[in-house]
Parts: C-alpha cells; sequence; structure tokens
C-alpha cells in the first residue's frame, strides 16, 4: 500500500508540473562542445539571467531550455573552460550548438574576475564526486600510471582495503556493492595486475562521475555506488593523438574525424611491460596486461546521433607449465535521437563480459580451468524538457545475464582429472523508472523518481533444494528441480523510491538532502577483503535473497571567495539487508553446493564527511575528512555477533593538489591518512597432529596500525615551439616520500629464519606485517600531438 | 628563466636519485615480525582421536590450547576418561599412558563400515565425537625416475643433495562413490609436510577414475625409502583438513578468506578431530 501511495504521489507531482506549461514558450537546445576538439561536453551549466535558473547538459552534451518569448542573456560555466556569455532573441524553437575554449587564465598572476561555477551549491546533487582527469594526470601517481581509481579511492565517505588494489569501499559497502561502468556497459572487474592499476586509460576518458549517493532513478543495481566514466568520442576536428612511456607500461592514443563534423574515431591501446624489460635482464617477470579502447561516432544530423565504443582488457600470467588470463570486454552501441527539440532519447545496447582462465600443463595433473559471466542490456532512456522548472525522464531497461561458475577440463591423456561443468545460472532482469527535476521555488529544488525493478532467476536448470540450505558439512538434497530455458525459478519485485532536494540559503551556501533504496541481484562470491579475478557472480535465487540499502544523507554545502573554493559536508546513515556473506571456512572455489554457504545479514553504517575543493587557479585540488563506521551481523559469522566490517575505517583524510609553479612546471602531492582495517588475529594457539594451529576468538577484533603516505610528482612541459606539431611533457613521481612501511596485511605462521627455515621446535608461532610499496620513483615521458 | 633551468637541474639529480633508490628498493624488507599485543582466549581443550584399521593400538590425546605468544608444548591433560563405542556394542576403555601424560591408548583394530563414538569426560565436562570408516581404494604402485631438469638445477646450484628422483603413484579412484582422502608421505620415516604448514587431502570432485602415474611432489635422493600412506576420510575430515590448509596458509583475509576456526566434529566446543580412517600404505626405495 504504501509503496502504490508513493507512486501516486510522484505521478500528481508531474502532472502539477503539467499544468504549469504556459503556450507561448519556445525551446532553444543543441549540443556544447569542446571549440577545440569538439568533444561533446557534460555537465555545462546553462544559466539564464532573466529567470535565475539553468539547465545542465547532460551526459551526451545535450541541452534544451523552454522559455516565453523574449531575449534571453545566457551564461555556460564549465570547469577549465572559458565562460561563454551569449545573447539571444527568442522567437521560435531554436537550435543552437554552442563551443566552449579550453580556459588559459589559470597561469595569469590575476585573479579571473569572471564569475565561477556555483554548481556545488545550486546543483542538486548530494554524495556526487567528480574526478577531474586533468587533475588526475597531474597528480603523482603509483609507476607513474595515472589512475582514476586511485582518485576515486580518495574521495570523501570512499575507502579501500590498502594501496595497490583497485577495490573501493563506499560508505561501509562492499567492494560488488559499486556499479562500475564504463560507457554504460558494466565492468565485472575494474583491475589490472590484481589492482596495482585499474582498467581506466587515463587517455581516452572524457568524464567520470561518482556517486555516493543521491542517485537517480535511471541508475540501480548496486547498493552503494555509482561510478559513470565515459570516454572521448574523438577529436571531429582534427587528427591528433597523445602517447607516453611510462615506468611500467605504455600507451598511445590517436582521434580524429572521419568525415568532419559528422564522424570521428578514437583508438587507444595499453600495455605494461614489466615482462619484457626482464626478460631482456635475463629475469623473468612472466606477468603483463593490455588493454584497447575504440569508439566510432557518426553524427548524421542534429537529431541522430550514433555510437559503438568497445572495450578490450587483458591479464596474462604465464608460467614455464600453464598460465592464468582474464579480463573484460565491453561493447556499447549508443543511438541518441531528439523527438523534438525537448524530447530527448538515448538507447543503448551494451554487452559485458568477464572470463578467466587457469590451465597446467603436466602429465598427470594437467588441467583447464574457465569461468565467465555475461550480460547483455537493452536500455531507453527518455528526457523531456517541459519547461524550466522541470525535467522528466523515464525509461525502461532488460537485461540478460548468463553466469558460467566454471568448468575443468583435464589436459593430456593421462590427467587425473575429469571434465566437470557446475552449473550455469541465468537470469533475466527489467526495470523502469520515471523521474522528475523539479523547480519549486527560485530556492528549493527537488529531483524525486521511482524504479521498479523485476529479477528473475530462470532455467536452464537444475536446482537442489536442500533439507536445510545452510548446513553446508551435512548436504541433504531432498530433490531436484528441473527448470526449462527461460522458465522462472524465483521473480522478485522491487520499488526503488529516490528523492533528493536543495534548499538555497543564499548565493553562496545550500542545504541538500537525499533518500535512496537501492537493490542489488547479482552477488560476487567472496570472502577476501579484497576481490581477486577468480572470484565469480552469482544472480538472487531460491537461496539468495536480493541485498537491499536504505540511505538517508544531509548536507551543508558553501562556496568561499566568489566561488574559488567548494565546501561541503554531509552526514549518512545507510542501512543494508541482506547483505552477502559467507559462512566461516566458506568453500567458494568450485563448489557444486556453493548455496550452503550463503548467509545473509546486516549492515550498518553511518559516517560524516567534509571536503573542501579548489578547482581554479594556480593550485587546485581537494582535502577531505570521513569519520565512519560501519558494522555487519551475519549469522554463522562470529558466533552471530556484531562485528567491525572489513571496510571500516575510522577515520580517513585525503589531500590531492597541484601546483602550478610556472608556464612549464606544474607540481603535485597527494598525502593520505587514514586508520588501519579491522583484521582477525589468533589470540591462542593449540596442537593437532603435529601442526601448530592458530585458535581465533574474534572476527576483525584488532586494527592494523594507522596508514599514512605523501607522495609528489613535477611535471615539466616541452619547451614551446610553433614549428612543432607535437608536445611533450615529462612526469617524474615519488612515491611514498618518506618510506613508511604501510600495514598491508598480517598473517600468522610458525617461527622462521630469513631463508623460511623453521626455528626451534615449531611451536613459536609468529605474526608478520606485510607492506607493499616501498619509496618508489616513476617517470613519464607523454607526447600530445 | 632561472627557476626553469634550476629545476631541469633537480629534475636530472631525481632521475640519477630514482636509479639508486630502485637499488634500495631491493634491499627493502618488506616484511617483519610483530608483537602486537592480543587477547589471551580462554583455553580449550583439545581433542586428538584417530583409529584406523591399520594399528592394533588406537589412540587419543587430550590437550590445552595455550596464549599465542607461549613456545613450547602445550599442556596434556591427565586423569580424563576416555572411551569409545563402536555399532556393534563394543566398548573400548582407554588408559593413559605412563611415560606420555595426556595420551591414551586402548587395543583394537579398527573395521571397514563401523562406526565409532568418543566420549571423553574431563572433570566432569564431556566431549562427543562420532565418525564412520570408509572404505579405501588401493595403491596399485608406486614407481620412481630421475628428473632430468631437478638435477640440472642442483648442479648449476652446486647442490649436491643428490635429491632429483621423483615418485609417482598408481590407484585407481572409484568414481561410483563421493571419496575424500587424506595423505601422509614419509621419507626414511619422517613426515614430509613442510615443517608442518601444508596438509595433503582431496576429494574427487573433479577427478576421473585412474589415477596412472601422479607425480607426489617431492624430490628423493638415491636409497631413500618413500612411505606414501592413503587415508579414507569423512567428508566432515575433509572440511577440518581443508579448513585446516586454509588457516595455516592465510593472508590475513585480503586475498584469502579471513581466518576462522575449523570445523571440527567435537562437541562442546572442544577443538581437535576424532578421525576414523581406512589405510593403504605403499613402500618404495628410490634405485631399487
Amino acid at each position: 500500500m504504501c509503496q502504490i501511495k508513493r507512486i501516486s504521489l510522484s505521478i500528481s507531482l508531474v502532472l502539477i508540473s503539467f499544468y504549469s506549461f504556459s503556450q507561448q514558450n519556445y525551446t532553444i537546445s543543441g549540443y556544447v562542445k569542446d571549440a577545440g576538439t569538439g568533444e561533446e561536453l557534460l555537465g555545462v551549466t546553462l544559466f539564464v539571467e532573466e529567470i535565475k535558473n539553468g539547465v545542465v547538459s547532460n551526459p551526451y552534451g545535450f541541452y534544451s531550455i523552454t522559455l516565453p518569448e523574449g531575449e534571453y542573456n545566457l551564461t555556460l560555466s564549465f570547469i577549465g573552460y572559458e565562460t561563454l556569455k551569449k545573447k539571444i532573441k527568442l522567437s521560435q524553437n531554436q537550435s543552437l550548438n554552442l563551443q566552449l575554449s579550453e580556459s588559459t587564465t589559470q597561469l595569469q598572476e590575476v585573479v579571473v574576475e569572471a564569475e565561477e561555477e556555483d554548481h556545488n551549491v545550486k546543483d542538486l546533487s548530494i554524495g556526487k564526486s567528480e574526478i577531474n582527469i586533468v587533475q588526475v594526470k597531474n597528480l603523482p601517481a603509483l609507476f607513474g600510471e595515472p589512475d582514476i581509481i586511485k582518485m576515486v579511492q580518495m574521495q570523501p565517505g570512499v575507502l579501500t582495503a590498502g594501496e595497490g588494489t583497485s577495490a573501493f569501499f563506499v560508505r561501509g559497502g562492499s567492494a560488488d556493492q559499486n556499479m562500475i561502468l564504463l560507457d554504460e556497459a558494466p565492468v565485472y572487474d575494474p583491475s589490472h595486475l590484481f589492482g596495482l592499476f585499474s582498467v581506466f586509460n587515463a587517455d581516452v576518458i572524457k568524464s567520470s562521475e561518482l556517486y555516493r549517493g543521491g542517485i537517480p532513478a535511471q541508475y540501480g543495481g548496486r547498493l552503494s555506488s555509482l561510478l559513470d566514466v565515459r570516454t572521448k568520442d574523438g577529436n571531429t576536428n582534427r587528427l591528433s593523438g597523445a602517447g607516453s612511456i611510462g615506468t611500467l607500461a605504455s600507451k598511445i592514443m590517436l582521434e580524429g574525424p572521419i568525415v568532419r563534423d559528422k564522424s570521428s574515431f578514437i583508438i587507444s591501446g595499453r600495455r605494461s611491460y614489466a615482462d619484457l624489460i626482464a626478460k631482456a635482464v635475463g629475469q623473468s617477470i612472466p606477468v603483463y596486461f593490455y588493454d584497447l579502447n575504440a569508439k566510432v561516432n557518426w553524427k548524421p544530423n542534429n537529431k541522430n546521433r550514433f555510437f559503438l565504443a568497445a572495450y578490450l582488457g587483458r591479464d596474462v600470467i604465464n608460467f614455464d607449465d600453464g598460465g592464468i588470463g582474464w579480463g573484460n570486454k565491453t561493447t556499447t552501441f549508443r543511438w541518441n535521437h531528439l523527438f523534438s527539440e525537448r524530447l530527448f532519447s538515448n538507447t543503448t545496447f551494451a554487452f559485458s563480459d568477464f572470463d578467466y582462465k587457469i590451465s597446467l600443463d603436466d602429465d598427470t595433473q594437467g588441467f583447464e580451468w574457465t569461468a565467465s559471466m555475461q550480460e547483455a542490456t537493452l536500455k531507453k532512456d527518455l528526457t523531456f524538457f517541459l519547461n524550466p522548472k522541470n525535467e522528466i525522464s523515464f525509461g525502461a531497461s532488460a537485461t540478460y545475464r548468463r553466469f558460467s561458475p566454471g568448468r575443468i577440463v583435464p589436459k593430456g591423456d593421462r590427467s587425473i582429472f575429469t571434465t566437470v561443468q557446475l552449473d550455469k545460472m541465468y537470469a533475466m532482469d527489467y526495470a523502469f523508472y520515471l523521474g522528475n527535476t523539479q523547480q519549486i521555488t527560485d530556492r528549493f529544488s527537488v529531483q524525486y523518481g521511482l524504479r521498479y525493478s523485476i529479477f528473475q532467476n530462470t532455467g536452464k536448470a537444475d536446482v537442489k533444494i536442500y533439507e536445510d540450505p545452510t548446513d553446508n558439512v551435512d548436504i541433504n538434497v531432498l530433490e531436484v528441480r528441473k527448470y526449462d530455458r527461460f522458465e522462472p525459478i524465483k521473480t522478485f519485485h522491487n520499488l526503488e523510491p529516490r528523492f533528493s532536494a536543495r534548499y538555497t540559503l543564499n548565493d553562496a551556501s545550500s542545504l541538500k538532502a537525499s533518500y535512496q533504496r537501492m537493490i542489488q541481484n547479482i552477488h560476487l562470491i567472496a570472502n577476501s577483503t579484497v576481490p581477486i579475478p577468480f572470484n565469480t557472480w552469482a544472480p538472487s535465487s531460491l537461496y539468495l535473497d536480493p541485498q537491499k540499502s536504505d540511505q538517508i544523507s544531509v548536507g551543508y554545502f558553501r562556496n568561499f571567495v566568489s566561488n574559488t573554493y567548494e565546501f561541503s559536508t554531509e552526514i549518512y546513515y545507510k542501512e543494508m539487508m541482506n547483505v552477502t556473506d559467507f559462512a566461516d571456512n566458506a568453500q567458494l572455489f568450485f563448489n557444486e553446493d556453493l548455496a550452503t554457504e550463503y548467509r545473509q545479514g546486516d549492515s550498518d553504517s553511518y559516517g560524516i564527511e567534509f571536503n573542501v575543493k579548489k578547482n581554479e587557479g594556480r593550485l587546485t585540488g581537494f582535502a577531505n575528512y570521513t569519520w565512519s563506521k560501519t558494522t555487519r551481523v551475519v549469522p554463522d559469522v562470529n558466533q552471530g555477533m556484531e562485528f567491525l566490517s572489513n571496510f571500516d575505517r575510522r577515520h580517513s583524510f585525503n589531500i590531492a593538489a597541484t601546483y602550478q609553479l610556472s608556464e612549464r612546471y606544474m607540481l603535485g602531492a597527494n598525502f593520505v591518512y587514514y586508520t588501519g582495517r579491522p583484521i582477525t588475529l589468533p589470540t591462542g594457539r593449540y596442537e593437532f597432529d603435529g601442526y601448530n594451529v592458530d585458535l581465533i576468538s574474534e572476527r576483525n577484533g584488532y586494527k592494523l596500525s594507522d596508514f599514512h603516505r605523501l607522495d609528489i610528482s613535477v611535471t615539466r612541459e616541452g619547451k614551446k615551439n610553433s614549428t612543432r606539431k607535437w608536445k611533450t611533457s615529462q612526469n617524474l613521481g615519488i612515491y611514498n616520500v618518506y618510506n613508511r612501511r604501510n600495514p598491508f596485511t598480517i598473517y600468522s605462521r610458525t617461527r622462521q629464519n630469513d631463508d623460511g627455515d623453521v626455528i626451534g621446535d615449531g611451536s613459536e608461532k609468529e605474526l608478520r606485517r606485510v607492506s607493499l610499496f616501498p619509496i618508489l620513483i616513476s617517470y613519464a615521458w607523454r607526447v600530445r600531438f | 628563466m632561472t627557476s626553469n633551468k634550476q629545476f631541469f637541474y633537480v629534475f636530472k639529480l631525481f632521475i640519477f636519485a630514482s636509479i639508486i633508490a630502485s637499488l634500495v628498493t631491493a634491499c627493502n624488507n618488506l616484511e617483519q615480525t610483530i608483537t602486537p599485543d592480543l587477547n589471551q582466549a580462554s583455553p580449550r581443550y583439545v581433542i586428538e582421536g584417530l583409529v584406523t584399521n591399520a594399528a592394533t593400538t588406537q589412540q587419543v590425546t587430550v590437550s590445552r590450547s595455550t596464549g599465542y605468544y607461549n613456545s613450547g608444548a602445550t599442556e596434556k591433560i591427565s586423569n580424563a576418561s576416555v572411551v569409545i563405542e563402536d555399532d556393534a556394542g563394543n566398548i573400548f576403555t582407554f588408559e593413559e599412558s605412563e611415560d606420555t601424560p595426556g595420551r591414551y591408548t586402548a587395543n583394537f583394530t579398527g573395521e571397514i563400515g563401523r562406526t565409532y563414538s568418543l566420549l571423553v569426560n574431563i572433570e566432569g565436562e564431556l566431549f562427543e565425537a562420532s565418525e564412520s570408516m570408509l572404505p579405501i581404494t588401493t595403491i596399485d604402485s608406486l614407481t620412481w625416475e630421475i628428473d632430468e631438469e631437478e638435477r640440472q638445477e642442483l648442479e648449476e646450484d652446486n647442490d649436491d643433495s643428490g635429491e632429483y628422483y621423483d615418485v609417482f603413484l598408481f590407484t585407481r579412484e572409484p568414481p561410483e562413490t563421493e571419496d575424500y582422502y587424506l595423505f601422509k608421505f614419509y621419507t626414511n620415516g619422517v613426515i614430509e609436510n613442510d615443517d608442518a604448514q601444508e596438509v595433503y587431502f582431496s576429494d574427487d570432485a573433479v577427478i576421473g577414475e585412474s589415477i596412472d602415474g601422479l607425480e607426489i611432489g617431492f624430490f628423493y635422493a638415491l636409497e631413500d625409502s618413500v612411505t606414501v600412506e592413503m587415508y579414507s576420510i569423512t567428508r566432515n575430515a575433509f572440511l577440518f583438513f581443508s579448513d585446516l590448509q586454509t588457516l595455516l596458509n592465510n593472508d590475513g583475509g585480503v586475498f584469502g578468506p579471513i581466518p576462522a576456526n575449523l570445523r571440527n566434529n567435537i562437541s562442546n566446543g572442544a577443538l581437535g578431530y576424532f578421525q576414523v580412517s581406512a589405510i593403504d600404505r605403499e613402500s618404495i626405495v628410490i634405485g631399487k
């Protein structure tokens, strides 16, 4: 009942907005582009002075605003670009494509008088961080490879498992609760080399935004966050490119028009080469990764635009007698269509694939083990720019998923292995949503929406019915139910209301609030803190309920010194239900009765975040502090008692800043500090059959010592030379400047000397603290043309 | 601009420093032993029982856990009452050994197909466990062979241990039953388990029928006497040994599972395991 009321409430709100619609209105619409590259710009604020209101260009760079007949002064502003002022006379519907030039004022000594953007205060968005890709490239990076995931990990409310990993934990959520989209296709494992790098090549990324809260109804599927990464479309004006040679990886990117102003392409490749260098000096580091991004677009007219994007990335480890490989493949086809100046539509077909393969060549122990998952999504998103006060979005999506948790095939005639195929799992997923962004008064705006998601675990499947599905020792199968292809096994219906509001206190400050319910129907099968590529996923089913979360957050946003400094603070409380966990000692690999290992529990997270940002001027960057606490209660884990979640760090402090020293030199620095993550340590030991066994009494009862690290970098631009077509730059970075031994983990072993020989009678145990990176120097040479 | 020049100089210095630093890095010790304060867990009883069809004397050991940092043998528990009853109603009463306190023995031979129930009474506290003896397939044969690769490697390292012989195991894994195995390997009577850090066990979920020359994974020298023991174990015992192996090799729960106590078959919170196994044993002398 309650849910029906909520729907009728949103519908009536939309209807109210229709009544306020007036007849003498005209629409001005079009795309906002970068003047230099022709790239569409998303998130550009288009402000109409006369009505003291504006719109923001959508993820495809499109804007539309409907106004009564008259003359208007438009102001377009966007971080890193010159503010554009334009006078228009509106007497009919008008299509107007706008171009912004990259700002060069950054270097001038004088403070720019022009008004800076105030979207921190005026936007409805709460819990959102934009990852500034230019900044990412100028900041120090591990092994000199700019990585947006490492920058995501430094945002307020975001925690990591430690350096050198690509997993991130948002507001108490686990790593699998982040929806990571690359051109709208989900990426299941964002890591290369077990997390040293992410799959995102900074050269091709146009924008990336992280939502920790205030997620619009258009998005769903994960509990905790949305990381929306979009790649460049390709320079429409001229052939250009970039490349770099770094300490660990090199890459090249080429972009340009196919038919000027009609179509363009971008292609980029990256490969790590520690393996090649090692080989050259007679050593062996048999690990490498590569990735390829490619995209073409075709814009036959203003009404229709087509995009085709693909990503392929793979990690490879080669041994003498076998190998391991894993990787993501994604493909996105997108069609932007304007039904009218005010009705924008986007149709996306996205395909994602993740797979891994482990193989061993051996006379008797040879095998090949493969696992994969695929998903194909068709979705339609529509935005109706009703009037300057209402922007209605609605759409639907359908997703087909296939999970292949594992297959072992013997290799060689004498292999002791036999072919075993774990049952594949299938699911269909449908979602419908309707939302509106509405300006209620000059000061008060709201965004509300409702998402209805249907998730169906379907055949073909032989589903085991267990006498006790939580007994992983004595497994007793009562019956096996057979389901045909596409026959529903279990269906879940969920309503996900979303709401956010902003009240402007004055020109420089506002209050914001949001509520969101999120549903997650696919579950990562991992009981480690950091997922590894060999983890598989499973759909909601008879044995796994959808994970649910409710989050409320309230924030105060304030700009200082004419919007030069953006400050915000947010308090959040998040309740997660049916969070997927696993019994102690769960066997997650190649288990035919995996369902008996599932344990779902509840988790609470709350915290306060403070963030200050400076986007313009010689000094740019951000600093933030987060206090948070996350606990879990899961049956059969820690004897059913509450424990601190693996992702609990009480304090977290991050600074990232770049300073333009002179025309050619840019300095960058990062500093991070956080409380050590919880860890389970033994409290006793006992003897069994000659083994010296740890006794564990409490999960996550200890904390690693605090983590802190300073990195610095300097970027040197090549000399300006107008005869040359290319520009070079060099980047030198020092990671972990004061060479701190930051704890990564602690493990227990029988006491040993440095050669690994047991000391004494083997009764003595010791705790070993592992650190990953000492001081590291990196260097990269970059070229743009 | 002079600052540019100075910077370029600093830049070059950095590149030089980076070369030095990478040499330093190579010598950096990124792992060290630490001694954080740990809560002392209240001690728990540990019961280790083994009944086989190969021995005529069966043994149960009762001890107690100790603090993590305490070294030396753990405390053995004397004066416990230890009784095993089989499903034919035979009762075997165990006697504590006079020279090894905490070790209790009884003279009988386990039989395949029987279920054994253990009852331990320690000062009025009762601990129970029950386990069946499952059949065991037989080891058909063991063979040895020179491992050329290993021999060359030892030669390059000037290692004259002569440990470059492989041993292969031949057996048949009955496909019609769900079986679990524990293996023990002995070289000249000494157990091989990487200083008590490895457990060798298997289920048959992904194993085919013919085990045709499985390399057992250690290198031997000429004249070494190699013994392989294969134990039939229950699923319960398999999980216990699997949990043990996971715990012995845990990484603190980063990429691996978070450390947890082993699942076992003893009631009332006692640690340890009551194992009942049929054994097949085979020996070979390298070079013969």
